[in-house]
């Protein structure tokens, strides 16, 4: 994303410590048509599927009206910069939150047109399309066999828990950069030099080829 | 138990993850090519990304269908922007007008009389329109107290695309090396900026794509 200088300079300090002046600098600079834009891109791709123009509206809306400030209050320096911080982190976890309503929502409205108050369609695809048990003892052995990996491997902490958040977690990197207090660029190293070792590992065990 | 564990950083996912997903976006961070991240999407699809980044991501949808198909759907979604009116009620929604208009009295474009106008720049629209007509428009870069000498600007629009540069005299060329030029599109009448970048010397600079463009004036400042 690229932000002026009079935007950047802010990532140095904690989002409390702003002055009053830094703070309608940042929120004029959201309002900038292209910042604008890119929000309400951010808002339809992180609420998923099923979200209608109103549902992307409402929070677009609620990022002017809550994030900015809500994000701005939790930042400190170390981690991802403000901006990505704010829209990358703070906001696609609530939009993710949101999403979730949304697609609960719709599963209990699709239930109601179906006279069917336990279970929607959305449930029963998810029921059908599950792994049978056989799969599901396989699956469980290959997790066991990364996790007991990354426990016996001498790799760095911080590698093996940017690994795990990816792909354990469904962080992005963005979010694990800001767990973990490093840059993003850093994290995408970490999980790559785990992915290798994993992947090395998995393929002498015969779990891929 | 493990170092790991301690953190409980990945009881997270072990009892419903898919193994066939997770070998997926193992590989997935071990290609060379991987697929686009939601970060990349995002600012591709609402033309955030800087030029070289945004080369890559173009390459890599032109032979993957999946990401392709994701961008498109996420540019669908700007359709919304091509309203004014509808940009106007949303905007009044944030209350907008109001933040834009506490124009910030130490703001260097507000003591500039001679703005220039980039309104000839908007899209042209109807029968007046081209697939890739471009128009320039040159504009004077300001110092602390007047014009800097030999330095001058250009915006250039190529169908939907705006860029910009900045051009220094060729006797000037050195002791301008390495400097940056505030740029400022400000609608005069409202105040309302349109955007705000750093712009480095000598340059061609990816201003955005579908710039709305309505009686915005350019504003240029050369950085200590």
């Amino acid at each position: 994303m690229n932000r002026p200088d009079s935007i950047s300079v802010l990532d140095q300090k904690p989002g409390k410590d702003w002055t009053n002046e830094e703070v309608e600098r940042a929120r004029r600079w959201w309002m900038e048509r292209e910042q604008e834009r890119l929000i309400w891109i951010a808002a339809t791709r992180y609420l998923g599927p099923g979200a209608t123009k109103e549902d992307i509206e409402e929070l677009w809306v609620s990022f002017y009206a809550e994030e900015i400030d809500k994000s701005r209050r939790s930042f400190r320096p170390g981690g991802p910069d403000f901006a990505t911080y704010t829209l990358h982190v703070c906001f696609r976890r609530e939009c993710i939150r949101r999403g979730e309503q949304v697609r609960k929502r719709l599963r209990s409205e699709s239930s109601l047109e179906a006279g069917d108050t336990e279970t929607g369609p959305y449930e029963r695809n998810i029921a059908d399309s599950g792994p049978n048990p056989v799969q599901q003892v396989e699956q469980k052995a290959m997790i066991e066999e990364i996790v007991k990996f990354l426990d016996e491997s001498k790799m760095p902490l911080n590698q093996k828990r940017a690994f795990t958040l990816k792909h354990f977690g469904d962080k992005s990197n963005e979010e694990i950069a800001s767990e973990l207090r490093a840059e993003i660029g850093t994290v995408k190293v970490w999980v790559h030099r785990v992915a290798q070792k994993v992947h090395a590992h998995l393929r002498r065990k015969e779990w891929v080829n | 138990m493990g170092e790991l564990m301690q953190g409980d950083v990945y009881s997270m996912r072990q009892d419903n993850v898919d193994t066939e997903q997770l070998k997926a976006s193992i590989l997935n961070t071990l290609s060379s090519d991987p697929h686009l991240t939601d970060v990349q999407l995002i600012e591709f699809a609402s033309g955030a990304l800087n030029l070289e980044i945004a080369a890559v991501c173009q390459q890599h949808i032109q032979h993957c269908k999946a990401c392709a198909a994701e961008s498109d759907l996420l540019s669908l979604q700007l359709a919304v922007w091509q309203s004014p009116t509808e940009i106007e009620r949303l905007e009044s929604r944030i209350g907008r007008p109001a933040v834009m208009s506490q124009r910030p009295a130490q703001a260097w474009w507000a003591q500039i009389a001679d703005l220039v106008s980039v309104a000839p720049l908007r899209v042209k629209m109807g029968i007046h329109a081209t697939g890739r007509d471009v128009e320039v428009i040159k504009f004077p870069i300001h110092g602390e107290s007047e014009i800097a000498l030999g330095l001058s600007g250009i915006i250039q629009r190529r169908g939907q695309e705006f860029q910009i540069k900045i051009t220094p005299s060729i006797e000037q060329t050195l002791s301008y090396k390495d400097r940056l030029v505030e740029v400022v599109l400000v609608d005069s009448g409202t105040d309302d900026v349109l955007l705000q970048r750093n712009i480095p010397i000598n340059r061609f600079v990816l201003l955005g794509t579908d710039l709305p463009i309505r009686t915005e004036r350019i504003a240029a400042k050369l950085l200590t």
